[in-house]
């Protein structure tokens, strides 16, 4: 098969699956903004401009073109600002949940490989007390106690999300580690190390990847989240979160503020989500049928 | 004397059933107890009994995914406890496990050729052009297109599936198959074409064969002996013109006739089913004296209490039961 | 046994039909656009009192033809054409509040999987009393009694003490046997056993299938017997339909059948079937070839490619339902109407 009727095959799975086509543009162009974010930005953030405080977006009454989506209490472009916090809360997502693959992988394979034993018991009963734990008590904990920088957002992130993989992936190699083509492979002697990799890793990748974009989706939520109450990313770095909670106090006058960010979260999370079910589909064999 | 390929002596495997804080011990499992018996260069032992009556952990015994509690098993006449690491892998290229579920035993993400170059991978073949003629050549032998070769399991019929199991089992050129019911799962018009294979392929490379099964008809056309067992323990064990002409004990016939078969609904005969109504005894607690005693129409006290030995009526005809 | 297949020529022309099914056609019309026809224009008739086994391999439709009867296809499946007659009455057309009482209690289904027909979480007992009180209301103590008796039907005297556990405290096939008890209720008109000992042991399914033996003996329940297994159908049913890609392919009273077949298909699968009796020659009578994908029907008769009296007219036209002679059809161009089972090697 050569490009071309690669390509025009895509095109036309794209054109029939228009939810997924939908979702990628949509995460596709997240991704682009995310990357390009410095060259993008009509205005410099961080820059105040006494002259235009509160200004409305374009099309609202008094709105000023050169500031498309408005500015802020101090004169801030709005429009710069959510380029720099897209680019700021994607990242950090896409970190911490790569992180939590990583950690949740590895323990959770180590985890089903051994079962049953004390190393499992041990490795499960960590991961319970991290799922049993309160998300917001932990976060508070620690980004009061540590410098609030974005790597201590991913670690805060990522302690919140690989507790989920490792039981997944736990799960799944031990139902993997039972199947017959294991036993099969077992009886013509293979050796531990190939079964692992070859066998129950070859599984494992469609079990994570359908799944990671809805996680990264659910993470730009909390993270929002943790920004918006203030001990998250802090000033003068830019988040989702703290553009939504700059504009708090002016909501009943001045909703733009906080709405547009809000949209733009709501916009991300809805492309996440329906890459993600797009990939559910397709990496399950069976469901395919 | 024939030179056996595959002897297998008192093997038992027992499994404890733990319970509560301290895991202890309530009961033992005798899945398989005492179980013994010899294939032959070239010839095929069928192992017969319902299900339950331990003859797949028996056979997860012999390729090793089990280990045993007790017993011996010969392999060519030397004795698996005392083989080399290196011995045990030359072993485990000589025999070849055929599963019964033929979609469970392949990879799903696995194509064809990637499954069936496993095994050649694993014993260190390194040149891939040999590997895929190796491959091309036995995919033929089991009448599969190599064309086939990009396929996922799932893409294919179940008789096409258990086609590519078989010849994964041959493509290492083994001298033993130990095929766990390797027709049950498949279709009517296929169960007949895929024997059929096996017998071919059997003449072909002269292979033992240890073919288990859970009736008798299954067996009738490739099974130079026969070996009936039932909660762990052999029943009855013979030639398979024994079996059929001369069965002795009360669960072999009643095997033989309880099967629905299309002549019995010719001559309209009726069920006739020469057994009490009642299940096959559980493993972790087997009735006392003889285990068939809780189904047996000729049971009396004695075989309640006693537990039967194996009688030898015929040369090579081995009975368990007291009313021999 | 000769009177007896007079017999059933003559109830045929006369009204002691149970049920009839008329070219009945039950599609998958799946997401991508394809569509399975999983059913296509399937006839056949039973009466009162007997047995009809549909033998079929996996993808035949057999079990698609029984729930299409019970009115329990699944989407994307749809019955698109046809009449299934049931004392008269279309049960196509009624509504689905009068379909909801004829099933279970005129038309009982028994299913392959005797393990997930039951609510674990229920005692044996609790399940029986719930099935009969979705029907009807009666008091405890009388259905108790019919309780006594349905367990008395398949063989079980000490019911007392079986009630009170739970389903997982029995084997598969003594599960069976209570599923069958409980199909009983009611005492139905017709039952459909849908591979109810495909997942047995040998001594289990002839008990099982003797227990059916029993219960239609006892009560002169019309049954249905749905296999793969020529065994069962041979020694249990009356007429048997068989059925090959959706499609029934010959039907014929059992005995003719089995001496007589005429479909080659038919012929095939009587002469692969593995027997006890058969000499031991070196191989096996077997079909070529694999059964056909359901997406990707060839254009004629849907067995052409395997069938060695195939002739040109066999890969163009669908060969129609014939009757070739009373009470026995056939769908081939070229039914082999002299061949008999008896000169063939393995019987």
């Amino acid at each position: 098969m050569n490009f071309k009727t690669k390509l025009s095959n895509g095109i036309k799975y794209l054109q029939k699956n228009k939810s997924f086509s939908i979702g990628l543009g949509i995460v596709l162009i997240t991704i682009f903004i995310a990357i390009f974010a410095d060259s993008l930005t009509p205005h410099v953030p961080s820059k105040l401009n006494p002259k235009f405080k509160l200004l409305p977006p374009f099309w609202v009454e008094g709105g000023n073109p050169k500031y498309i989506l408005g500015t802020d209490a101090i004169g801030r472009d709005l429009l710069s600002r959510l380029i720099k916090g897209i680019q700021m809360s994607v990242g950090i997502s896409l970190f911490s949940v790569l992180s939590s693959i990583l950690i949740g992988t590895t323990i959770g394979v180590i985890s089903g490989l051994v079962h049953p034993s004390w190393l499992d018991s041990v490795l499960m009963r960590i991961t319970d007390i991290q799922m049993g734990f309160p998300f917001i008590v932990l976060a508070i904990i620690i980004l009061t106690m540590v410098d609030p920088t974005p790597f201590s957002c991913i670690i805060v992130l990522t302690l919140s999300a690989w507790p989920t993989y490792a039981r997944v992936i736990r799960s799944s190699v031990m139902i993997e580690k039972s199947s017959d083509y294991v036993d099969a492979a077992k009886a013509m002697g293979a050796s531990r190390a190939r079964i692992a990799i070859k066998y129950i890793g070859r599984n494992l990748l469609p079990t994570i990847i359908p799944v990671a974009p809805m996680d990264i989706a659910s993470v730009v939520i909390t993270e929002s989240l943790l920004s918006f109450m203030q001990i998250g990313i802090q000033p003068p770095l830019i988040s989702l979160g703290n553009i939504m909670s700059d504009g708090r106090n002016y909501i009943s006058t001045h909703w733009w503020i906080t709405a547009i960010p809000g949209f733009v979260i709501m916009i991300i999370v809805i492309g996440l989500n329906l890459v993600g079910d797009t990939l559910q589909t397709t990496f399950d064999p069976k469901l395919k049928q | 004397m024939e030179e056996s390929i595959l002897e297998i002596r008192n093997l038992k495997k027992h499994y404890p059933i733990r319970k509560g804080l301290f895991n202890k011990l309530v009961a033992t499992k005798y899945v398989v107890d005492g179980v013994s018996f010899k294939i032959n260069k070239g010839e095929t032992l069928a192992l017969v009994g319902e299900s339950g009556c331990g003859k797949s952990v028996l056979l997860r015994l012999l390729v090793g995914l089990e280990n045993l509690t007790e017993g011996e098993i010969i392999f060519a006449g030397k004795k698996l406890s005392e083989m080399t690491a290196l011995e045990r892998k030359l072993l485990q290229q000589k025999q070849q496990l055929i599963f019964q579920d033929s979609l469970g035993a392949l990879h799903p993400r696995f194509i064809v050729q990637e499954s069936l170059e496993e095994p050649l991978i694993i014993n260190g073949m390194k040149d891939k052009n040999k590997r895929l003629q190796i491959i091309h050549e036995t995919m033929n032998k089991v009448g599969l297109d190599p064309k086939y070769c990009t396929r996922y399991p799932h893409e294919l019929s179940g008789g096409q599936r258990q086609r590519v199991n078989i010849a994964r089992a041959l493509v290492e050129r083994p001298e033993l198959i130990l095929a766990d019911e390797p027709i049950s799962a498949l279709d009517v018009s296929l169960q007949a074409q895929v024997l059929n294979l096996l017998m071919d392929l059997q003449e072909e490379y002269n292979l033992s064969m240890l073919f288990v099964a859970h009736d008798l008809a299954v067996v009738r056309q490739i099974a130079n002996h026969i070996v009936i067992m039932y909660c762990g323990k052999i029943l009855e064990s013979a030639s398979s013109a024994e079996i059929y002409e001369n069965a002795k004990h009360p669960y072999t016939n009643v095997l033989l006739k309880s099967a629905p078969s299309i002549k019995k609904g010719i001559s309209d005969e009726g069920f006739n089913l020469d057994l009490k109504v009642g299940d096959t005894p559980d493993p972790a607690n087997p009735p006392t004296g003889c285990l068939f005693h809780t189904r047996c129409m000729e049971a009396d006290e004695y075989c309640m209490r006693e537990i039967p030995h194996n009688k030898e009526i015929a040369p090579g005809h081995f009975v368990c039961c007291h009313k021999i | 046994m000769e009177k007896k297949s007079i017999k059933v020529s003559e109830q045929n022309n006369g009204k002691d039909v149970l049920l009839k099914v008329k070219d009945l056609k039950t599609h998958f019309f799946l997401p991508s656009g394809q569509i399975v026809k999983a059913v296509d224009g399937v006839t056949f008739s039973l009466e009162k009192g007997k047995v009809l086994g549909i033998i079929g391999e996996s993808g035949s439709g057999k079990s698609v033809t029984s729930r299409s009867i019970m009115r329990i296809v699944e989407a994307p499946g749809k019955i698109i054409n046809g009449e299934i007659l049931f004392k008269g009455e279309n049960l196509l057309t009624l509504p689905e509040s009068e379909m909801a009482k004829i099933r279970g209690r005129r038309i009982s289904l028994i299913f392959q999987d005797p393990t997930t027909s039951f609510n674990p979480y229920m005692t044996i007992g609790q399940q029986l009393i719930e099935a009969y009180r979705v029907h009807e209301k009666e008091s405890e103590n009388k259905i108790k009694e019919i309780i006594a008796q349905v367990f008395k039907l398949v063989g079980i005297s000490d019911y007392e003490d079986i009630v009170k556990r739970y389903p997982c405290e029995f084997s598969a096939g003594f599960r069976q046997r209570i599923f069958i008890a409980m199909s009983m209720i009611f005492t139905p008109d017709l039952l459909i056993a849908d591979e109810p000992t495909t997942s047995l042991g040998i001594t289990i399914q002839a008990e099982i299938i003797e227990a059916l033996n029993d219960v239609k003996e006892r009560t002169g329940t019309s049954v249905i017997i749905i296999t793969h297994d020529f065994g069962v159908v041979s020694q249990f049913s009356d007429d048997i339909f068989v059925m090959y890609a959706g499609r029934c392919v010959e039907s014929s009273p059992k005995k003719e059948l089995l001496l007589n077949p005429m479909h080659p298909y038919t012929i095939g699968l009587i002469r692969s079937v593995p027997l006890l009796e058969a000499r031991k020659t070196k191989r096996l009578k077997s079909i070529p070839g694999f059964p056909p994908d359901m997406m990707n029907l060839p254009i004629g008769c849907a067995f052409s490619n395997r069938c060695e009296f195939a002739q040109d007219i066999c890969f163009e036209k669908v060969p129609d339902l014939v009757e070739i002679r009373p009470n026995r059809k056939i769908a081939c161009h070229y039914p082999q109407i002299n061949y008999q089972t008896n000169q063939d090697t393995q019987i």
